[in-house]
């Protein structure tokens, strides 16, 4: 075949793609809606525990649902922890990462955000003690050092072991330094709280071996990472949160499959984290991600009401709440609706 | 004899996939080591389908056996869970103190004494070697444990462990989950414990050993090198069995494609990716075990499921190979047996056909070649036999021309002197006819005195006879001039019209002498000049109407000078009405000597020479006689002349009259 009938074929076909491209109803003619950006406020710094943004922005389902999603880190910057809730009433940020404590206790003085899914369905909080510890109920902890950070987690502890029938007195809590295992390591402290996923790992990580009482076992339930907004985005832009939701749960649903493709998507993120710690932390953590089965993002109401009833009858909450406000599965419901 | 067209290689090259020896060689390789390699390649594929469904069946009771042993688990478990269930309901006070009766500690510790107990003497209850079941504990129905027989489990809440809501539903098997709690793969029999009105107070579980389900999975025998069995949860694709592969971890999501199969709930076999090292193929079967909420897999790697097969196939193929290269190498030598004589009696033809008649075929084979050589030879001996006897002829018929050509030479030479001798005896005749004429002449004007009558009457006569005798005379003169090819056309310019009147003036005398109308006609059309040889037109003009009016008797002889139809020549034409020429006679009146009839000829005078004359002097002058006849009617002469008349050389328009 001639190189003219080469260049006759070739403009043929490149009429009739234009020509069927032209004809196409999909065919962007006007320009496209520019995406729209969001404002996402975490409770931490960059790290394994928000993988499911990371990898939903690497895996394009952000932009697939049009929304062009900053995430913002968290943890402490000047000394100063920044608060997500504070952040998003104010209005710097769309939507936040929280724990259920923090949500009832924001409402309970007046703050209206409402939690709209739940990254880890099982708080990950727990005592954590080495093996080697002799420690394996709650009444072993008397006369015990015990490491905890002051304030709220402080106070739910105070309340297991109140519940267990062990006088707090009777335990030595002492406030946790840093965020590091080295108290367990070097004797200072018999157990800390933290989360299994992450000292419970590091022990491990120190050659160690862990052991460990989930707080939710005797009955301090909590949702330790939730995503919530204020009650006025739900309100005016309800469509956009069904958005931010859909993406979000499209990217935890990688991260349970892929593990791996997750770290490198956490990593894009903060190349100082070490790959290994943070995909064994990632592989401990998919089983309260999706515990038997369930939805990935899912919460329940009998859970809230656990979490409610334990800080206010501890009286951590000072004033009534209704949960029922606190937060709302209506996106969820969507999302699996389809 | 002209030479036989041979070219210098008069036989072409063959091309090499023309040629017996490839196409034999060819044909042999692809009937015999072709069907070799079809029968190896079908004998291979079979077995390696044998050796598939071989390793399938295999695997296939492997699954099967791990099955029954999980089932014969999962049934010692329940029996067990029954019996511990049953004792702690009927001899301990677990019921008092699930309706929250208030119970001393040393009651309490006595229920967990109880079920420590139990829990390991169920060994001895049913006979196995070891405990199916780790502890057992009791919960309330707000999921609070109260009870155990390990103290660690006391006062947990379950209520966010996934048995927990369909254990108050009724009995339950817990398919196997990772339990965030402890952190260990876990699987739990649930059972009712109801009070004595029927409403539930509380539950009993029991976590199950999961050593078990591992050393299920671990009995690998009949498995070979690679094989293994395992189960994947359903849950996060899990293992829930050590893979027999090192670096793996339970907690992680494994895939392929009988795993993905398997969790959709299916059955069946196939060949894909290991699941751990997916560029290593097994051949797997897989089935879903709805007890445990997990795919069964028993797989072993296709290189090790197939090495009977490979050592098999390895020295299947090479001696394919070899029969190929013996067939191949037998082929060649066949070949060449075949087609050597061939080749040796082309050579052989080839000198033959070059002209080396003695050349022979050698072969002596038992065969069609030999049959070929043998009728090879005997054609050569043919053809030369053939080509003496052909040239022994030509010979005899060189002879024969040879002969011919001297008798033509003379009998040419015998006329030539013919004629000569005619046309001098002819011109030795007229001298003595001229002055007998002359004579007669003098004689009748009375030059010697005036003449009687009969004197006058026998004069004439004397003189008619003798101009007679003088045109017979010329008349051979002219027919021998033309015959010894010494009459010369000489064309020059005429006058037709001036040609036509002369001779009718002439001519009406003679017919008028014999009472007839003579008439001339001149076509207008035709050239005030022509070109021709004036004197033998009219030669031959007054030859026709001598004739036409000799024949006739009454009636009319007409003389027309017309133009050709397309004008491309003209015509004499001669009517007459006289007696006519018989169809028979019309191809024999141009002849010398001839009339149309013996008797008729005396009637009339005439030698037969002028219509020979005319037709030889219009040929010579390129022109054409025809005559139309019919008897008792009349007869018509036409004359054609191409318009302008060639000068043509007498020799060639001799060679013309004689053809």
């Amino acid at each position: 075949m001639s190189a003219f009938s080469n260049i006759r074929l070739t403009s043929l076909f490149l009429a009739l793609a234009l020509m069927i491209v032209g004809c196409s109803p999909a065919a962007p003619t006007a320009t496209p809606e520019p995406a729209t950006p969001i404002s996402f406020q975490m409770s931490w710094i960059h790290e394994y525990s928000a993988a499911g943004f990371y990898t939903a922005e690497l895996n394009g389902h952000f932009a697939s649902q049009n929304l062009k999603v900053t995430l913002e880190q968290g943890g402490f910057v000047d000394g100063r922890y920044i608060e997500p809730i504070d952040e998003v009433i104010s209005g710097k940020g769309d939507f936040g990462l929280s724990s259920a404590a923090a949500i009832l206790q924001a409402r309970a003085d007046g703050k209206p955000v409402v939690a709209i899914s739940s990254v880890l369905q099982r708080s990950p909080t727990a005592l954590i003690f080495l093996k080697t510890s002799n420690i394996h109920k709650p009444k072993d902890l008397i006369g015990k050092t015990v490491a905890v950070s002051e304030g709220g987690a402080t106070q739910l502890l105070k309340v297991m072991l109140t519940s267990q029938g062990i006088d707090p007195k009777q335990v030595n809590i002492v406030p946790r330094t840093d965020f590091g295992v080295d108290p367990l390591i070097n004797g200072t402290a018999d157990a800390l709280v933290g989360w299994i996923i992450n000292e419970g790992v590091a022990v491990k990580e120190a050659g160690l071996e862990p052991d460990f009482m989930l707080l939710s076992d005797y009955g301090i339930a909590d949702y330790a990472t939730l995503i919530f907004t204020t009650e006025d985005t739900i309100k005016n832009r309800p469509q956009l949160v069904e958005r931010f939701i859909r993406a979000t749960i499209e990217g935890f649903t990688d991260v349970v499959k892929d593990t791996d493709n997750a770290t490198t998507a956490t990593l894009k993120y903060n190349n100082t984290l070490d790959r290994g710690q943070q995909l064994s932390r990632l592989q401990a953590s998919i089983p309260l991600l999706q515990p038997s089965r369930a939805r990935i993002g899912a919460m329940d109401k009998a859970t809230w009401d656990i979490v409610y009833k334990v800080l206010r009858d501890a009286n951590v909450i000072t004033k009534d709440v209704d949960v029922n406000l606190a937060f709302t599965t209506s996106f969820l419901d969507l999302v699996y609706a389809q | 004899m002209a030479a036989f067209p041979l070219s210098p290689q008069p036989f072409a090259v063959v091309p090499f996939w023309n040629r017996l020896r490839t196409r034999l060689v060819l044909n042999f390789v692809f009937l015999t080591v072709g069907s070799i390699i079809i029968v190896t390649g079908i004998t291979l594929t079979q077995l390696r389908d044998q050796s598939t469904r071989q390793v399938f069946s295999q695997l296939e009771s492997v699954a099967e056996l791990k099955q029954s042993q999980i089932n014969e688990w999962l049934r010692t478990a329940r029996t067990v869970t029954n019996l511990i269930e049953s004792n702690l309901t009927h001899q301990t006070s677990i019921r008092p103190l699930l309706e929250k009766k208030h119970l001393s500690d040393s009651a309490k510790e006595e229920i967990n004494t109880s079920l420590l107990q139990m829990t390991t003497e169920q060994v001895d209850q049913v006979g196995e070697e070891r405990r199916t079941v780790d502890d057992v504990f009791v919960y309330d129905v707000d999921g609070q444990i109260v009870a155990s027989s390990d103290d660690t489990l006391t006062n947990r809440v379950v209520t966010l462990q996934p048995y927990f809501q369909p254990s108050l539903a009724g009995d339950y098997l817990q398919s196997p989950y990772y339990d965030v709690s402890t952190g260990n793969l876990t699987m739990v029999i649930t059972k009712s414990i109801d009070n004595s009105t029927g409403k539930l107070i509380g539950i009993m579980a029991a976590h199950l050993n999961m050593e078990l389900l591992s050393e299920v999975t671990a009995q690998r025998s009949g498995l070979g090198e690679t094989g293994e069995t395992y189960f994947v949860s359903i849950e996060n694709n899990y293992l829930l069995t050590p893979s027999r592969f090192a670096g793996y971890e339970m907690t992680r999501a494994y895939q392929s494609q009988g795993i993905n199969e398997a969790l959709k709930g299916q059955d069946g076999e196939g060949i894909y990716s290991n699941y751990q090292t997916p560029s290593v193929p097994v051949l797997g079967v897989y089935r879903w075990v709805p007890e445990l909420n997990a795919g069964l897999m028993a797989e072993i790697s296709e290189a090790e499921a197939q090495i009977l097969f490979t050592k098999t196939s390895t020295i299947l193929i090479g001696v394919t190979i070899l029969i190929a290269l013996v067939a191949a190498s037998l082929g060649l030598v066949a070949a060449n047996r075949l087609s050597q004589p061939i080749k040796q009696l082309t050579d052989i033809a080839s000198h033959v056909a070059q002209g080396g008649l003695s050349e022979r075929a050698t072969m002596s084979q038992n065969d069609e070649i030999g049959v070929l050589a043998h009728a090879f030879n005997l054609m050569t001996d043919r053809l030369t036999y053939n080509i003496k006897e052909l040239d022994t002829r030509l010979e005899e018929l060189n002879a024969t021309n040879e002969a011919l050509r001297t008798a033509t030479a003379k009998a040419r030479e015998a006329a030539r002197v013919k004629g000569e001798f005619l046309a001098n005896v002819s011109h030795e005749l007229r001298t003595p006819l001229n002055a007998i004429i002359g004579f007669s002449d003098m004689l009748l004007m009375g030059m010697s005195g005036e003449l009687n009558q009969k004197q006058r009457h026998k004069m004439e006569r004397l003189k008619e006879n003798g101009v007679r005798l003088l045109t017979l005379i010329n008349n051979i003169l002219d027919i021998t001039r033309i015959e010894s090819r010494r009459v010369e056309i000489v064309n020059k310019e005429f006058a037709p019209r001036a040609l036509a009147e002369r001779l009718s003036a002439q001519m009406s005398v003679l017919a008028e002498r014999n009472h007839l109308d003579f008439k001339t006609q001149i076509d207008p059309r035709l050239p005030e000049l022509l070109t021709g040889d004036e004197q033998r037109l009219e030669q031959i003009i007054v030859n026709l109407l001598s004739n036409a009016i000799k024949f006739t008797e009454k009636g009319s002889v007409t003389l027309d000078f017309d133009m050709e139809a397309d004008l491309s020549g003209w015509r004499i034409v001669v009517t007459d009405t006289g007696m006519g020429i018989p169809p028979h006679a019309l191809n024999v009146i141009f002849e010398e000597f001839r009339q149309v009839d013996g008797s008729s000829s005396r009637a009339y005078k005439g030698s037969g020479l002028g219509l020979a004359i005319t037709r030889n002097l219009v040929r010579m002058m390129d022109g054409f006689i025809a005559v139309e006849s019919e008897l008792g009617q009349g007869s018509k002469f036409i004359v054609t002349f191409p318009l302008i008349a060639k000068q043509t050389p007498v020799g060639e328009l001799l060679e013309k009259v004689e053809a």
